[in-house]
């Protein structure tokens, strides 16, 4: 019997929710950055998950290979900055208007709320394999 | 949690010498087992002093590492008491 694959099939599957919500957090965190390090306002992050070969036991003795997701985070390549009209703003522009990050409040919510019910969806998987596994445990168990 | 881990040490090390004479191949296998488990429990030891002292933050794979451990140790548990009932079972042999 072996659950340490499925352990390690949902530890992938949390860590990238994690990442997830760490970037809708980030990019809520940042709504009103105008200025970033790099100059110019804060662009919006986005988490783009992508598979990877893994070489765990369980779904290989079936001739499978177990795809495991991997989170990346890249910046957002089409974001488009809010221009809000403030001339007394230090970034303002020479028309009077501040660059504010394009960051959409709501669709970040969502991610977040979608990012929090997958990583339960992912407990509630680990769980499953782990009460299947006590109770192969239990057979021994008169 | 810590000096129970190492009380196990001390059984392992008390039944070396049981192995070095040659004894059943079933006791060299329990006592492998029981290395691993043992690891695994210091492991997620280890993981809880790395996120209690919050050199980690991956609070999943600890409480993982820890399930493993825990259920690592109930299979252990289990099997030795198969192995036991085996025993006394030979024990009320008639002869």
């Amino acid at each position: 019997m072996d659950y340490s694959s499925v352990f390690a099939i949902s530890a992938a599957g949390m860590d990238v929710q994690r990442t997830r919500l760490d970037v809708a957090a980030m990019n809520i965190a940042n709504v009103n950055t105008s200025r970033s390090s790099d100059g110019g306002p804060y662009i919006p992050l986005t988490a783009v998950t992508n598979s990877k070969k893994s070489f765990l036991n369980g779904l290989q003795q079936l001739g499978y290979f177990n795809v495991l997701p991997q989170a990346a985070v890249v910046e957002q390549t089409y974001s488009v900055p809010k221009l809000v009209f403030e001339p007394s703003h230090p970034d303002a522009n020479i028309d009077g208007f501040v660059a504010y990050p394009g960051v959409d409040t709501v669709t970040e919510m969502m991610n977040l709320m979608t990012a929090v019910r997958a990583y339960e969806a992912n407990t509630v998987a680990l769980n499953a394999a782990k009460s299947m596994a006590l109770k192969a445990i239990d057979l021994g168990r008169v | 949690m810590v000096s129970s881990i190492e009380a196990i040490a001390g059984v392992t090390q008390l039944t070396e010498v049981l192995t070095l004479s040659k004894q059943e191949k079933v006791t060299n296998q329990f006592l492998l087992e029981l290395q691993k488990v043992n690891d695994k429990q210091i492991a997620s030891e280890h993981l809880l002093q790395d996120l209690a002292s919050g050199k980690t933050d991956n609070i999943h794979h600890v409480m993982m590492s820890l399930e493993d451990a825990k259920m690592s140790l109930q299979m252990l548990v289990q099997v030795r008491n198969k192995l036991l009932e085996g025993y006394q079972e030979v024990l009320r042999m008639q002869v």
